[in-house]
């Protein structure tokens, strides 16, 4: 259990690490009059792609698609 | 974001720390998960020590009484809404986290695809918008992972207090 809470921790801090270098990457877009609206299109393709390839290289399926959870995973 | 027409954005921050505290609440009315009284003290000392450093300079006043409720309100429904998805991750806790990862991303996708045909004025992407979205893509993978992994493993209440502290 103790390991789990550390390991726990280390991908929060991982988590807390992406997002500032994700908010340095929207201000460079922003100081050069990039379009937010094309960066979050690209941003959430490249995302769902690397996603994609994740989870078929685990051999998984999208199965909460279609569970009931679908909504909760939205608000996700 | 929006809020930040009406209030200053220090009110902003303060409303934006109560965050924790929220997702703890939060937390123990939808799945029952407590938080020891040196989590909630910690916490309420981080939130009075942020309050203090933002309204010790704060001298501008909003001329209108409804512009602050209204700012605040926003505010609230902005924080209330993140710290759900705090509570929402730990939740789902026993589903895989790469499943939930992808299906997060998928709709993450639809979304902003939706967003952009709304509300984009030139429907032309530009070479750094594509290579800057790149970048954004892959931390954004790597965040949205390490989010959902990290809320699987520890109380929503700490990894919220690890975020906004």
């Amino acid at each position: 259990m103790a390991k789990d809470n550390i390991i726990g921790l280390v991908y929060a801090i991982m988590a807390n690490i992406a997002f500032v270098a994700n908010s340095a990457v929207v201000h460079i877009a922003m100081t050069n009059q990039v379009d937010y609206l094309g960066l979050l299109l690209v941003g959430s393709l490249v995302k769902y792609l690397i996603a994609h390839a994740h989870l078929k290289y685990m051999n998984m399926q999208y199965e909460l698609s279609l569970s009931k959870n679908t909504g909760l995973v939205l608000l996700c | 974001m929006y809020s930040l027409n009406y209030i200053p954005i220090g009110v902003l921050m303060v409303v934006q720390n109560l965050g924790p505290l929220i997702v703890a609440l939060v937390s123990y009315c939808v799945i029952r998960e407590k938080t020891s009284v040196a989590e909630l003290a910690n916490m309420a000392i981080c939130f009075a020590v942020i309050s203090f450093i933002v309204l010790i300079k704060q001298d501008d006043d909003p001329s209108n009484n409804w512009h602050l409720l209204l700012g605040i309100l926003l505010a609230f429904v902005s924080i209330l809404l993140f710290s759900g998805t705090y509570v929402i991750n730990r939740y789902l806790r026993d589903s895989h986290y790469i499943q939930l990862n992808a299906c997060n991303m998928f709709f993450s996708f639809v979304i902003s695809t939706i967003l952009y045909l709304i509300m984009s004025r030139d429907y032309y992407i530009y070479t750094p918008t594509v290579l800057l979205g790149i970048v954004y893509g892959a931390l954004g993978f790597t965040c949205g992972l390490c989010f959902i992994k990290a809320g699987q493993l520890q109380p929503a209440s700490r990894i919220a207090a690890l975020d906004f502290c």
